[in-house]
């Protein structure tokens, strides 16, 4: 008797515990506002005090390239005519892949903060899809001056279904850097804008390797970065067909002949012109090989300037030794960047705010200001350049002027490939360097991979 | 055992645990079962599609890879560590010089979070500058090619395979408390019949060691069908597939794909072997216990 | 024949101690390096060893803090799931009843069950009840992750002790909770200690729920501090292994001392028949 009664409260405590587990899932479906997120804390505080608190995450933070740069933005947006009556409510996310995990859930699960920035993975679309971000078109409309900063391509990339959800902040841009006096040792002069072709690129390359010097700096991990542009590059600049696929946002036929062709040198590029490490490599080995001056070439954009004259990374004096070109056939990668966001709140005041930062973020004085803290390239077209930044960093300045020198740009696969693809790129990698698979057995797993999304 | 309110007992010290238990995974197991049965995404809620998900999964190469790494992973770890734990709990039972601390160093591994050791073994195994090379040479095996543990797929499997043997401390713990459980006159009457210490730990503790056995094989098995840290945080899953295993399949349909729907399939998968793991070794050591008395 | 097994007992002991603390050393070594030592030798010396990385390592993160919120989450997770476990396993243990099978197959699943899934649910379950970006709600999580574990540890264990003490408790007139408290839990000290230390060593870790439930410093534990010394393009591996040292070197003092219990238990623990 007693004991059936102890089994009844027993299974109705689990029940209990698994419909309100239900309750709890099915709620995100109906009411979005009532479960509020990160800030549920910060809107109380709203009423009180008069001032819009916005909740930020923010992922500039730690060892971050930018972090410094955020920081200073924050604080100097607060001290202007729009931020005087804002206040941030922090939340600190190091790495963007940490990031992007925790704003994945958000979209699924939460609320996202007021702003959000981009850390990449396709953000922007899922969060347009979840509406859990706010159309900014309108505010473009109102404000031709600040709409005139972007160009087409950038807006293009940060709008889906036809409306804006991103503002771009920068452009990304890379290029090749190499090791001028390696190039001397081995007897070659580096041309002044690029290679004319991808076969004077491997003469160079093979002269470099007969003076025991390794040409290229390549690598697998962490979605293969270097790889990717030197891939990128072979594709984007195989002609009209080439550079027309590398511009293309979710490609999926990656058995094109201007792929494998691409895929075939990358494969010969493993075998015969880098260091070992570089399968299963990340970049930081790599970056420091270029340092210690044991590979000639690297590939990368200008946020690596800095780290030339960082005596924790590069030797004394490592900044005068390097050299800017273009990518054979003067090829560029370049590719907006998703742009940050506004969250959704539904308090037109907290949108109203959150928007004025980002016209803030993007005003010429602080993409100047970011160019120069951090190396991200302006996204605007024709901003002036301060005359002082040549005397104090040449190479930045060489960078701004050798892009224009560019005869074909085109993007690179973490900008426009499906998150999978990029990582099923990054683990075969090391099985077409051992040449356990094909050129065209790779490409056909890029392919496969690709089509897992339109499942 | 007769016991006044037994039944009040049970359920009294059983609750909070179950309550507890329940809070943080009672929705969180009835989600995953039911929404592997859905069309549900990172910006979509669960729509029911069936078997979509289940069919999906079963037809892609990976996955089958994936099911058979974990499974070979489970076989290797449910021998080998659980067998090096007890070897080092027989040898540390008898408290030789230094006992102290090796039982204590045998924990370090353990509480050192994975990004760092991630970090320390693809460092330590660059084949550039990492310890390979020095090794063979000091050895004196010549190579043309430094040998890439965690780049080529020829090495993969091993290599992440040995990266575990740093936590094979673990099983030690549990196998020395055990062994503090053994009274020890069984252990005097056996010496004073002139048994040898080899004698002792073949016919006294090995014998009582049966159902513990079976816990660490459990507990082992069930760690090795949810390891996902360490392969992570060095191969991906790759080079290829050959490093792929079903959390880190998982966590590429989740994370990559955004497709939960699928992601809670493989959860589904992964949930079912898991509990077939379970039952199969409780009745396989169960009978051996029976068999011996 | 004796020295040669003597020899290789000491030997087998060197070998497992070298690979166990072997990678603390050399975290170590490693965090006196520079970028550009770290990324370039894996055994070299450090060409000096100034504190810089130490400095660097409160610098970029609120490393002390996270740490003390590590020892409170970690530390009442483990009180939690001990005192839980102890009175669950036991009776798991020792009666039968209609709910045991599914008790055992729940705890069995939901040790499978992937992170990612637990998240979702818990994040909205944690907002509801008010215990999202609580240390509060770690605790709840680090303890429930835990009890699987230590119940399959300690269902075995209780197993070891003989019925007869109880019987004759209960033939004395002992009740249930005097027998318990008095007879079974002492006996069972050494296998509490070892799912303590199991417990510990298990949810030290946990980095996603660390960082999926909290949204501020107020329960962010150490393994998230160390995210701050990883970024793209701009890793501080250094600094990364000075943090480590420096919140590894005090967890194992906390250790010793819990070894140390264990080992009392140990000798204790001859009363049982």
């Amino acid at each position: 008797m007693r004991k059936r009664s102890v089994k009844r409260l027993f299974a109705a405590v689990l029940a209990g515990a698994m419909v309100m587990g239900m309750a709890a899932c099915s709620s995100s479906e109906t009411g979005e506002k009532d479960s509020g997120s990160s800030g549920s804390d910060g809107s109380a505080q709203t009423e009180d005090s008069g001032k819009v608190v916005l909740n930020v995450i923010n992922y500039h933070v730690g060892t971050d390239y930018a972090a410094e740069y955020y920081s200073y933005l924050f604080e100097e947006f607060q001290k202007t005519e729009e931020g005087k009556n804002v206040e941030f409510n922090f939340e600190e996310i190091p790495t963007t892949d940490a990031y992007n995990q925790k704003i994945k859930l958000l979209i699924s699960s939460g609320d996202l903060p007021d702003i959000v920035f981009n850390g990449g993975n396709n953000i922007t679309e899922l969060a347009a899809k979840s509406g859990k971000v706010a159309d900014l078109t309108q505010y473009f409309e109102e404000d031709p001056e600040w709409k005139g900063l972007f160009d087409d391509t950038s807006l293009e990339f940060n709008t889906v279904d036809g409306k804006i959800y991103g503002v771009p902040v920068s452009k990304e841009i890379s290029y090749i850097y190499y090791n001028k006096e390696l190039f001397q040792k081995a007897g070659i002069e580096a041309p002044e804008i690029a290679y004319e072709t991808w076969d004077d690129f491997f003469k160079a390359c093979d002269a470099l390797k007969k003076e025991g010097i390794t040409p290229v700096g390549m690598d697998t991990a962490d979605m293969g970065w270097l790889t990717n542009l030197w891939m990128s590059a072979l594709i984007g600049t195989n002609g009209e067909a080439g550079s027309e696929w590398m511009n293309t946002m979710y490609p999926d036929d990656f058995n094109t002949p201007e792929v494998e062709e691409a895929a075939k040198t990358i494969q010969t590029m493993f075998k015969e012109y880098t260091t070992d490490d570089a399968v299963g490599g990340k970049y930081d080995p790599m970056a420091t090989h270029f340092f210690n001056e044991e590979i000639a070439m690297i590939p990368n954009g200008p946020w690596m300037i800095p780290d030339f004259s960082q005596t924790e990374k590069a030797p004394e004096g490592f900044y005068d030794k390097v050299g800017i070109m273009l990518m054979p056939g003067k090829g560029m990668e370049m590719v907006p960047t998703p742009g940050d966001m506004v969250g959704a709140s539904g308090d037109e005041e907290k949108i109203k705010a959150a928007v004025a930062f980002l016209k803030f973020e993007t005003s010429p004085e602080n993409q100047i200001k970011a160019l120069e803290m951090t190396g991200l390239q302006p996204v605007s077209n024709d901003l002036e350049i301060p005359g002082e930044l040549t005397e104090s960093d040449p190479l930045m300045a060489e960078v701004l002027k050798i892009q224009n020198e560019a005869a074909v740009t085109y993007g690179q696969n973490q900008a426009y490939w499906y998150q999978n693809t990029i990582d099923t790129f990054s683990t075969e990698l090391p099985e077409l360097a051992y040449g356990n698979i094909t050129p065209e057995e790779f490409c056909k797993k890029l392919t496969e991979s690709a089509a897992k999304n339109q499942e | 055992m007769k016991i006044k309110n037994k039944g009040f007992w049970i359920a009294a010290f059983t609750m909070p645990c179950m309550v507890l238990f329940a809070l943080v995974y009672a929705a969180p197991i009835v989600t995953v079962l039911y929404t592997s049965l859905c069309d549900y995404t990172t910006f979509s809620p669960p729509a029911f599609t069936g078997m979509k998900n289940f069919a999906s999964i079963f037809g892609d190469q990976d996955f089958l890879v994936s099911i058979k790494n974990t499974l070979i992973w489970v076989l290797l770890q449910s021998v080998f560590h659980v067998t090096l734990g007890l070897v080092m709990a027989l040898v540390l039972r008898r408290k030789p010089k230094g006992w102290k601390i090796v039982r204590t160093a045998y924990m370090i591994p353990n509480i050192i979070p994975t990004a760092a050791t991630g970090v320390m073994f693809t460092l330590l195994l660059n084949p550039t500058f990492g310890i390979v090379k020095p090794f063979l040479e000091k050895i004196g095996i010549e190579v043309s090619q430094t040998p890439n543990l965690f780049g080529n797929s020829k090495y993969a499997f091993w290599t992440v395979t040995a990266t575990w043997i740093l936590y094979a401390g673990f099983n030690t713990i549990i196998f020395l408390a055990e062994m503090g459980a053994i009274d020890k006159e069984i252990y005097e009457a056996a010496r004073v019949d002139g048994a040898s210490p080899w004698q002792l730990d073949r016919f006294i503790t090995l014998p009582l060691m049966r159902n513990i056995f079976g816990t660490c094989v459990t507990l082992a098995s069930v760690a090795m069908v949810s390891q996902f840290d360490i392969i992570y945080m060095t191969t991906k899953g790759g080079p290829g597939n050959t490093t792929l295993n079903l959390p880190i399949y998982l966590y590429k349909a989740a994370t990559l794909e955004n497709n939960y729907g699928k992601a809670n399939a493989v959860g589904t998968v992964q949930i079912a072997v898991g509990l077939a793991l379970v039952l199969l070794i409780q009745r396989l050591f169960r009978e051996k216990k029976e068999d011996a008395r | 024949m004796k020295n040669a097994s003597r020899i290789l007992k000491y030997l087998f002991m060197a070998f497992f101690t070298f690979i166990a603390v072997g990678p603390i050393v050399w975290a170590f070594i490693s965090s006196f390096k520079t970028y550009a030592e770290i990324n370039s030798s894996a055994l070299s010396w450090p060409s000096s060893f100034q504190l810089d990385n130490y400095k660097a390592a409160f610098q970029y993160a609120p490393i002390a803090k996270y740490f003390v919120n590590s020892i409170i989450i970690v530390g009442c997770s483990v009180l939690v799931t001990v005192a839980l476990v102890a009175m669950c396993a036991y009776i798991v243990s020792r009666f039968e009843f209609k709910m045991k099978t599914l008790i055992i197959l729940f705890i069995s699943a939901s040790l499978m069950l992937p992170a990612q899934a637990i998240s979702q649910p818990l994040f909205m379950i944690f907002q509801k009840l008010g215990i999202f970006d609580t240390k509060l709600g770690l605790i709840i999580v680090y303890s429930a992750m835990g009890i699987p574990m230590s119940f399959f540890v300690m269902v075995s264990y209780y197993k070891t002790i003989s019925t007869a003490l109880e019987e004759s408790a209960y033939i004395d007139g002992a009740t249930f909770l005097q027998t318990f408290f008095r007879i079974i839990l002492p006996l069972a000290k050494p296998g509490l200690v070892t799912i303590a230390l199991l417990q510990f060593i298990n949810t030290w870790n946990e980095f996603y729920f660390a960082l999926m439930l909290t949204s501020g410093d107020t329960a962010r534990t150490v393994p998230i501090a160390l995210n701050y010394y990883m970024g793209t393009f701009a890793n501080n591996y250094s600094a990364l292994f000075a943090a480590v040292v420096m919140t590894v070197l005090p967890t194992i003092v906390v250790f010793i001392v819990l070894q140390r219990q264990v080992m009392e238990s140990l000798t204790a623990g001859a009363v049982k028949g």
